[in-house]
Parts: C-alpha cells; sequence; structure tokens
C-alpha cells in the first residue's frame, strides 16, 4: 500500500480518536443499561450501542483493523438480535461489551498492531459467540467464562455473590495449569486471559467487584508465583498482589504468598473456577510473546501506570480501582494507602468502576471534536469585529475632522489675535489673558486630537488585523487534508481491481492540500462513484492492456491542486476512453435525437450528454459510463457545494474527470452584481469570465437569444428574468455586463446590471426554514454589515437553459402558431421533441422540470403542455395535477411522453388528469402529431 | 409590589372595560403590543425574543411575497415577514416599518416587522376575549384572543408553525440518496 508513514500515521490518529469516542460512549451506554432503565429507555439505549458498534466496526473495515472489526462485528450482531427483540438483555451481555471494549481499547493503546490472535481477543471473540450460541438464563449469574481482560466485577443485580467467588478463584486450579509456561518465563503469562485474575478476595464478594483489586491480583500472580502466569491482566510487578489485597480489604491475607492467597476463596468459588479455568485453557497460555506489549496496553487501559514503581504516585490521582493496579511496584506492597480504600468502597456499593472513567483517564486531549456550530457562531462574531473595525473607520474619519476643525480655530484665534490692538486698553488686561489661556487650551487641544487620531488610527488597524487573523485561524480550524479521504480508497481499489481480476494502482498527488471539512464529505460520494466508473469500465483487463501496449497494471491517479480560493481534483485513469461515437450511437438509438441531429454534435457536446439526467442511466450506460448512479447525480452533488465537474477522455488512453471546488465553504469567493437596486453574489467558482458586450452581439438562434463566444453560440438571458425580479431591465444601448456561468458542461451568459466586483465572503444560512428555494444558496453579510444575497448557480444555469422569456415574446409577435410547453429535464430528448413540434409547425416554449413549467405557465398563455413524466424538483404527475386544478390553466390539454411502461404511465397520467399518453418511442409517428394537433387546435 | 409592578397593574386596570376582578398573580399575561399600519396586534412576552430596529434589509429573490427580506442580527440572518401579507390583509404599506419583533420557536426565528412597539402590558387571563370567528379578515388559527381595546393577540407558535414558513422547492437529489435506492 501506497500509504506515507505520516498519512498512516494521521489516519490512525483520526481513527483512534473517533473509536475512542464511540467506546467512552458505549461505556456509558452499558452502563446505563445495567442500572435496568426502563423498556423506552432500553430500546432506544440498545440502538445506539448498536449504532455504535455499527460505526466502528465500518471505520476498522476502512483502516483494515481486523481485531476491532471483529470484535465489533460480533457485538453488532449480538445487539441486532437484541433490538430486534430476539434476545433480551442479560448482564452478561453488558460483561462481555466491556470485555470487547477493554480489547478495542487495548488493540487502540498498541497503535493497532494487535493481532486477532492474540488471546485476549481470542477469548473475547470466544465469550461472545459463547454467549450469542447459548444466550444466558436470566438471573444467571455472569462472571463466569470471564476473560481475565474483562473487569472482575460479577455485579449482577443477580447472582452478585456467586459471580464474585467465582471470580475470585481463579485460583488454584486456574493457576495451577496455566504455569507450566509461566513458570518459565516470568511475564509471559500475563498474556494468558485469565480466569486467574478473578482470584480476588473471596471472603468478600463486594471488595472483588472493584474492577481494580481485582485486576491487579491478576497481574502479580504472574511474576509471584510461578504459577501465576495464567493471567492476562498486566499488573507485571509482584508487588501488585499484596497491594491488591489490600485494595480489595482483605490485608490480612495480603501477606500471604501468591498461592495461599488465592487459595483464600470458599471451596465452592474455587470449584467453579476451576471451571473457568478449563473452559479458557488454550488461549492464555498460547501468547507469551506479545505479552509485553499487550501487557502495557491493557495496564493502560485500566488506568494503570505502566511502568512499575510509578504505579503509586497515579493511584491517588484518581479514586479508581485501577490505581489499585496502578500500584504495581513495590511500593504499592508496602503501602496499600489510598487506592485501597477505594476498591472494598466501590464493592460495596455494588458499583463498578465507570469503564468510560477508566477511559477518561487515558485520554490524551491532543485533539477536540468541535461542533461546527460553535465555530460559525465563532465565525459570526468575527463578522461584528470586522463591522466594527469598519465603523472604527468612520470614528477615525470623524476624529480627522475634528483636528481639522482644531486647526482651523487656531488659525482663526491666529487671524484674530493679529486684529487685536497690540497696545491693551486700560481694563482689558483681563481679556487678554483670557485669550491667552483660550490659545493654549487650542494647542493643547490640538496635540490632544492628533494624539487620539494617532493612537485610535494604530488601534483600528490592530483591531483589523487581528480580526482578520482570527478569520483564518478559524477557517483553518476547519480544513483536513485531501488525503484523509483518499487514503482508504488505496485499499478499496486493490480490492476491488482484484475481485475484477484487473491490476490497478491508485496514485495520489496533493494529497496535502487541505480543504474544508464539509467539502472533504461532499467529495466522499462523488470520489467513491468516479473511482469505481474507473475500476469497473475504464480499466481494462491485463490481457486487453497487454495486447494494446499498455503495462498490466492500470493506474489512476487522484491529483488535487488548490488555485486560489479553489481546489482542482483530477482523476485520470489510463484505460480504455470513452468514444464519442458510441455516445453517439446511444443517442440515436435511446432516440434521444434523430440521427442527422446527432450526427452534428460535437464531442464536446457528447461528453456533455454524459451529464445529463436520464442519459446514463443504470441499464443502459455500462458500456460507456457508471453503475447504478449516472454522473447526472455527480454533477449536482458538486453542484450541491459549487462543485463542477468536467470530463476529458480518448479512446485507448483514458479518461479524466477534472472536479473544480471551493476551498472551504465557510468563505466563499463570490462575484458582486448588481440587478436594479438589489446587489447579488455569485460564487466565483461558478463563474467562468465576464465580460461587456454590445446589445447587438446576441443573436437570436433556433429560437433562443445566443451570445457567441470564442465562435461558440451560449444561451443567453437575463439575471432578473430568472430571478422573476419586478425590476425593469436597463434600457439603452450602451454596453451590457455580461457574467458566464459554467458547470462544467453547460454554460450560460447572464445579463446583470453592474459587476461590483469580487469578494470573499462567509456563507451564511438563510434560517432553519429554509429548506430549497430556487435561485438562492444563502446569504453573507459584507463588511458593512449589509446581507447580500447569495445565488445558485446550477439553478441560475437551469433556468436560463430552460426559460427563455425573451425568445417567447418574440415568436409570439412573429405568428399565430398554436403554442406548446415543452417540459423534458434531458437536454437532448428536450431538444429532439423540440425540433419535431416546431418542424411540424407549433410554437414551443421549453422547460427543464415542473417546477420551471409552473412558472412559465403562471406568466403565459400556452394551447398544450406536453411533459415527461420522470423529472428532478416537479415531476410530469404532479405537474399535470397541478395544471388540472388550477382554475386558469385547467382546461389546457396535457399530453404525457414517457418511456415507462405504456400502461403503468397511462394509468397513472389518467389518474392526475392528462388528456393522452405518447410513449417515447412513437413521438415522431404522424399519429401523435395528429393527435396534438386535435387536442390543441391548428 | 414594586413600583414598575404597581404601574403595570393599574395600566392592566385600565385596560378593562369590564367591572374590575380582583388580579390573581398566575392569572396575568404580559403582553408585547404593536402596530402594523394602523392595526394593533400584541404578543406574549415568553414568545417574544427580542425587539430589534428595523435599519436595513434584502429582499430575497423567488420567495413568496410574504417573506419582505433577510436582516443582519448580529452576524445570522434573520427571515422577515410582512405579517399582513402573511396573514392576508389588506395593504397598507410598510413604509413606516420601524422595528422588528423577533419571535421564536425551537427550530425557527422570524422577525416581524412593525410601526411600533408601543406598549408592554400585564392583562389578567379573564380580559382576553376569545377570537371571533373571522378577527378583521384573520384566520382564527393565528389569534389567542383579543384585548378590550381590539388588539389582536396573535398566537406566534401558530405563525412559526405554518407550514408556509417552510421553503422548500423539492430537494435537490443527493447522491447517497440515489445510490441507496440502487
Amino acid at each position: 500500500m501506497a500509504l506515507s508513514p505520516e498519512r498512516k500515521k494521521r489516519l490512525t490518529a483520526l481513527f483512534k480518536d473517533e473509536v475512542g469516542e464511540h467506546l467512552r460512549k458505549l461505556s456509558s451506554l452499558l452502563l446505563e443499561l445495567e442500572k435496568g432503565p426502563g423498556e423506552a429507555e432500553i430500546q432506544s439505549i440498545i440502538e445506539e450501542v448498536f449504532r455504535s458498534f455499527h460505526t466502528i466496526k465500518g471505520s476498522a473495515k476502512v483502516l483494515n483493523v481486523a481485531v476491532i472489526q471483529a470484535i465489533a462485528h460480533l457485538l453488532e450482531d449480538l445487539f441486532t438480535e437484541i433490538r430486534k427483540g430476539s434476545r433480551k438483555v442479560h448482564p452478561g451481555y453488558i460483561d462481555v461489551s466491556f470485555d470487547a471494549l477493554d480489547s478495542i481499547m487495548a488493540c487502540l493503546e498498541q497503535d493497532l498492531q494487535m493481532s486477532v490472535d492474540d488471546p485476549t481477543v481470542v477469548a473475547v471473540l470466544r465469550r461472545i459467540e459463547d454467549m450469542k450460541r447459548n444466550p444466558p438464563k436470566p438471573g444467571e449469574a455472569r462472571g463466569r467464562g470471564r476473560v481475565a481482560a474483562s473487569d472482575a466485577d460479577g455485579d449482577s443485580p443477580q447472582g452478585d455473590a456467586a459471580g464474585a467467588v467465582r471470580a475470585a478463584l481463579p485460583a488454584g486450579p486456574g493457576r495451577g495449569d496455566a504455569p507450566a509456561t509461566a513458570s518459565a518465563s516470568g511475564d509471559a503469562g500475563i498474556s494468558s486471559p485469565a480466569p486467574v485474575g478473578r482470584r480476588g478476595e473471596p471472603g468478600a464478594p463486594g471488595a472483588i467487584e472493584s474492577p481494580g483489586a481485582v485486576r491487579t491480583d491478576t497481574g502479580l500472580p504472574s511474576r509471584a508465583d510461578p504459577g501465576g502466569p495464567a493471567r492476562a491482566e498486566p499488573g507485571g510487578q509482584p508487588g501488585d498482589q499484596i497491594g491488591s489485597r489490600d485494595v480489595a480489604g482483605l490485608p490480612s491475607r495480603s501477606p500471604a504468598t501468591g498461592g495461599a492467597t488465592r487459595g483464600d476463596p470458599g471451596s465452592a468459588g474455587r470449584s467453579e473456577s476451576a471451571g473457568q479455568a478449563r473452559t479458557e485453557p488454550g488461549l492464555p497460555s498460547r501468547d507469551e510473546a506479545g505479552g509485553a506489549g499487550r501487557q502495557d496496553a491493557l495496564a493502560a487501559l485500566r488506568g494503570d501506570a505502566p511502568e512499575p514503581g510509578a504505579g503509586r504516585g497515579d493511584a491517588p490521582g484518581g479514586p479508581r480501582g485501577g490505581q489499585a493496579r496502578g500500584d504495581t511496584g513495590s511500593t504499592g506492597r508496602g503501602d496499600p494507602g489510598g487506592p485501597a480504600r477505594v476498591g472494598p468502597k466501590r464493592g460495596a456499593d455494588g458499583k463498578k468502576l465507570l469503564p468510560s472513567e477508566r477511559l477518561a483517564r487515558r485520554t490524551s486531549y491532543e485533539t477536540i471534536r468541535v461542533n461546527t456550530e460553535k465555530l460559525d457562531s465563532l465565525m459570526n462574531k468575527v463578522g461584528e469585529l470586522v463591522i466594527s473595525k469598519i465603523k472604527g473607520d468612520q470614528r477615525l474619519k470623524e476624529i480627522r475632522e475634528m483636528s481639522t476643525l482644531v486647526v482651523d480655530l487656531i488659525g482663526s484665534s491666529k487671524l484674530l489675535r493679529a486684529a487685536l490692538p497690540t497696545v491693551p486698553s486700560e481694563g482689558s488686561g483681563a481679556v487678554y489673558d483670557s485669550f491667552h489661556q483660550l490659545e493654549e487650551k487650542f494647542q493643547d487641544l490640538e496635540r490632544k486630537v492628533s494624539a487620539l487620531q494617532r493612537e485610535f488610527s494604530n488601534d483600528v488597524d490592530r483591531m483589523g488585523l487581528v480580526s482578520r487573523d482570527i478569520e483564518d485561524d478559524i477557517r483553518s480550524l476547519r480544513l483536513l487534508p485531501i488525503s484523509d479521504l483518499v487514503d482508504p480508497y488505496y485499499r478499496m481499489v486493490r480490492d476491488l481491481a482484484r475481485e475484477l481480476g484487473r491490476k490497478i494502482a491508485l496514485r495520489v498527488d496533493g494529497g496535502d492540500t487541505e480543504v474544508d471539512k464539509e467539502v472533504l464529505e461532499g467529495l466522499r460520494d462523488p470520489l467513491l462513484h468516479l473511482l469505481r466508473n474507473a475500476i469497473d469500465h475504464g480499466i481494462e483487463g491485463p490481457e486487453e492492456r497487454r495486447a494494446a501496449g499498455k503495462p498490466e497494471e492500470g493506474t489512476i491517479r487522484v491529483g488535487t491542486f488548490q488555485r486560489g480560493m479553489s481546489i482542482q481534483m483530477t482523476l485520470a485513469d489510463d484505460g480504455r476512453g470513452i468514444d464519442p461515437e458510441r455516445i453517439r450511437e446511444a443517442v440515436v438509438r435511446k432516440g434521444l435525437a434523430a440521427p442527422d441531429r446527432a450526427a452534428s454534435f460535437s464531442r464536446e457536446q457528447l461528453f456533455s450528454l454524459l451529464f445529463e439526467p436520464g442519459f446514463s442511466t443504470r441499464n443502459e450506460v455500462t458500456e460507456v459510463s457508471g453503475r447504478g448512479v449516472g454522473l447526472d447525480v455527480v454533477r449536482e452533488n458538486l453542484a450541491s457545494f459549487n462543485g463542477s465537474i468536467e470530463i476529458q477522455s480518448e479512446v485507448g488512453k483514458g479518461t479524466t474527470f477534472i472536479l473544480k471546488l471551493p476551498l472551504t465553504l465557510i468563505t466563499t469567493q463570490a462575484l458582486l452584481v448588481r440587478v436594479g437596486k438589489q446587489v447579488l453574489a455569485i460564487p466565483s467558482i461558478a463563474v467562468q469570465r465576464t465580460l461587456e458586450i454590445d446589445p447587438v452581439d446576441v443573436r437570436k438562434v433556433d429560437r433562443r437569444h445566443v451570445l457567441m463566444l470564442e465562435g461558440k453560440p451560449v444561451v443567453y438571458s437575463t439575471l432578473a428574468t430568472i430571478l422573476a425580479s419586478k425590476v425593469p431591465p436597463r434600457s439603452g444601448s450602451g454596453k451590457i455586463h455580461v457574467v458566464v456561468l459554467s458547470d462544467g458542461s453547460r454554460h450560460v451568459a447572464l445579463q446583470t446590471d453592474m459587476i461590483e466586483g469580487e469578494q470573499a465572503v462567509v456563507h451564511k444560512s438563510l434560517g432553519a426554514n429554509f429548506i430549497r428555494v430556487r435561485n438562492v444558496a444563502g446569504a453573507t453579510i459584507l463588511g458593512t454589515g449589509k446581507v447580500v444575497i447569495m445565488l445558485n448557480p446550477a439553478d441560475l444555469i437551469r433556468g436560463a437553459l430552460g426559460v427563455n422569456p425573451l425568445a417567447v415574446d418574440l415568436g409570439r409577435v412573429e405568428d399565430k402558431k398554436a403554442r406548446i410547453l415543452l417540459v423534458e429535464d434531458s437536454f437532448a430528448t428536450r431538444s429532439f421533441e423540440q425540433e419535431i413540434l416546431e418542424s411540424a409547425g407549433f410554437e414551443v416554449v421549453t422547460a427543464a422540470d415542473g417546477m420551471t413549467a409552473l412558472d412559465i405557465l403562471a406568466e403565459e398563455t400556452f394551447d398544450g403542455v406536453v411533459t415527461d413524466i420522470e423529472m428532478p424538483r416537479l415531476d410530469g404527475l404532479r405537474l399535470t395535477r397541478r395544471i388540472k386544478s388550477n382554475a386558469r390553466t385547467k382546461d389546457l390539454p396535457v399530453i404525457i411522453v414517457s418511456s415507462l411502461s405504456a400502461e403503468d404511465a397511462r394509468d397513472r397520467g389518467l389518474e392526475v388528469g392528462a388528456d393522452a399518453y405518447v410513449a417515447k418511442g412513437e413521438f415522431e409517428r404522424d399519429n401523435f402529431i395528429k393527435m396534438l394537433r386535435d387536442l390543441v387546435g391548428p | 409590589m414594586t413600583v414598575g409592578d404597581e404601574i403595570l397593574r393599574r395600566r392592566a386596570q385600565e385596560l378593562k372595560l369590564t367591572e374590575s376582578t380582583e388580579i390573581q398573580g398566575e392569572d396575568l399575561v404580559d403582553l408585547i403590543c404593536f402596530t402594523i399600519g394602523t392595526t394593533r396586534f400584541g404578543f406574549t412576552v415568553r414568545e417574544v425574543q427580542e425587539i430589534q430596529p428595523l435599519t436595513d434589509f434584502t429582499p430575497i429573490p423567488c420567495t413568496p411575497d410574504f417573506i419582505l427580506g433577510a436582516a443582519n442580527l448580529r452576524g445570522n440572518i434573520l427571515t422577515l415577514l410582512d405579517l399582513k401579507k402573511f396573514l392576508g390583509l389588506p395593504e397598507e404599506g410598510l413604509q413606516d416599518a420601524r422595528r422588528v419583533i423577533v419571535i421564536h420557536s425551537t427550530v425557527y426565528l422570524i422577525g416581524i416587522v412593525v410601526r411600533d412597539v408601543f406598549d408592554l402590558v400585564r392583562v389578567p387571563v379573564q380580559n382576553i376575549l376569545p377570537p371571533l370567528a373571522s378577527e378583521g379578515g384573520i384566520d382564527s388559527r393565528y389569534v389567542r384572543g383579543l384585548l378590550p381595546d381590539l388588539s389582536v393577540i396573535l398566537k406566534g407558535s401558530a405563525i412559526l408553525e405554518d407550514p408556509r414558513i417552510v421553503l422548500d422547492e423539492e430537494g435537490v437529489s443527493s447522491l447517497s440518496k440515489r445510490m441507496e435506492e440502487d
């Protein structure tokens, strides 16, 4: 795998964060569950537990962490059954889940290096499976069969004692068996899962429950007692033994040597423990090897001090039983002190140590998760700061005016003094004195005002700088490297290629490019889809490649680089490429255009058809592009955050998709344009260019207004029309300001009244009630505090292509043909149908969807409507219903044209009041035109 | 009882045209009274988040006519509602609109543009008359009741929960949704 170590490290860190968070959540959920909440609560807890395990499994799968994946998978299954009600919640499940959490945590602590063969893992897995196979009967004590790794807290309300005892005893027998190996290598034993661990202090069941105590013990035996190895538990230091015992509140026993201690438990207990020991026999012994590492991990996980000796120190820090174990070191032995108390106490409560608390102690808070709302709110406040800065500039201007005033005053006073007689007359001395004082005060004022001006100017500048810095910092908080998105795909590409018997390598350039988290998330589906397409259809099999003189291994390159405030991502394969001729064939075959018209389509036009809705459908397009979802949806997805996509392809050489995305969503580069009095913002990423044209440059071609740009016709409309703005369009013959918008494959030119310039703006939501408003993407607040509406370029493009009232108006003047509103979302089909209708003598106005059609119907009159069924926003059936339920339009004939199965569509169409139905294939037939004439008149 | 309370209480008393009754503490309701055009309205204090001067707002294209526009509320966008249009009352123009009453529910925040906020009154609940079938052409579901001076006490929640407030023109199809369907 081509993961660089840094990336891998980064991904691992992210994964650990995420899973750690889930572990903490799971711990508290499980604890809640254990408290025995009401039915409804149980349901919701189970639901959440299930989802967490599911998420953990998913992430583990992506990163290929087999241990975590396996554990989470089994538990997800288990909780699925509980969720479905086919199992009842049993304390045993909770125990086993805690064991599982511990193992997952251990795996995290070991930097995901744990092997699935690790005995503790094997034991946990086995235990979950046992649990699934033989559901515990209600009331049965848990604690049984527990892996050493698990807590010893056998505190199920039912059967505490038993559990405790059992736990306590791993004792004699257990230990006895394990040992062979163990004795050989003192620590080795540790790995063993052990029942041994449980050998707590039998006498006091309560005590045992303190996981700390219990666990402690485990460790010790390993060393203290040759036999001991069995316990999987960490402990490490011989000392623990005693410490633990103290913890458990059984000091008397502590002095006893390991063996003896263990023997203490009651005989009943012992026998059980023996059983236990037997159940888990094999696993433990197996693993001496990895022992040390795991040991640490486990220790860590429980909150132990990994290094011996350190233990005591920490212990007090956390009152949890865990520390007891931490004490490990010799100190521990000496002084049963603080921690010790904890154990018993908790035991007495019958409460176990919160795993979440243990986890919490261990978590290092290098990263935090912050709700994006908080960042947005922060950003808002910076916006306020910027406004204050602007106001500050205003104040500064006022101070300057004041300063000028003062200077004027001083000037006036000088003139006055000059005009005064040089020799004061009698009695006027006081006046002179006053005048002198006045002059001095003016001087003083002047000094103070200019000082104020200077200082204030500095302050305002500084405020501006700092707020800009804060803004940048907040923005950077939301940035993540592209590699976070792409890295998991290495494996997917490899697996998918292998499945198809292909050899494909994924190469990533510019993985360090940072983009907004939301952009990254928005890219996930489109990128996955494009990758799948490339693997599935783009890259040939090895033989075919060899035959074509290419290396056997195909390559998919994902390159990302930043260009100004946008990101360009290319996804290129070196596969067979797309043959435009095959698209042309498909167009004709599907009846989207007549052969002669199709023949006139340029290469670019043909490629852009791939993004048309209804073109690349599941059944039809396997040969050219995707499976499942068409590229139209990829485009729409990208458009939803102002991204665009283009395709380039050469037969035999490969296909390249070029995605253009905004760098961040909080600030967007926007072009400010003016329509009438209103200033509007258009995301710059969708703006291909701006230009000034002469009105005569706009021509009417094919019933549309078109602007010739670099020799190519571009559909032309006015922004005011699309926005249904009541503002009268500017008249006159002067230059017109035009913005050319593009979504990669489609271009339109829009007339505005003025182009005000480009600036970075903060994208804001219009409020929770604005779910989807045509043409409106949101708003922004300019530095002056003024709210400006941010337009949605994808809608504008659709609007411009679909509605062209200018053309309509001219058409009306020209003749008195019957007017048909043609509603069809596919550009190709629409052009085709339009052509047929026009050649039959109808005047045709087109709309790309039902919503647009309704808008047009509200403004103009028609003699008939011809509509497709499947369309975005408002489909043909609902459109028909709306037409038929409106008093003004209810008599308007509606003809449904659809490729859907005839009967179904006909029935549905008639149900909503359509007057006729035509299958797409029959469109060209004379009888359709005849029927249309019958319905709408000449 | 503070002086303020006393004043409010007297005012409340004055508002009553019927014979005075003992005012029970829990039976009082605080109302913010305002005018739009020449009509008097009221909201209960609890429904009102704040009152702001109306400085500037921006029309939002492609929205119903009762959405007056968007204003800057401390860096957030506040939607402004033309209440008369919303309630289908005859137009009187908003030239003299000076203030915005921000009403809120848990989900939505809406600014109602008004001419003036003229009073804060505390009224005994029993003095609020039940809404007539159609008081001055206002749909009774938006009306909580009437004051004796014929001020219309509006139900802020009914305005905020009105489906017309939620603007959703058929969502854009999402890739993941389509993928799932496949």
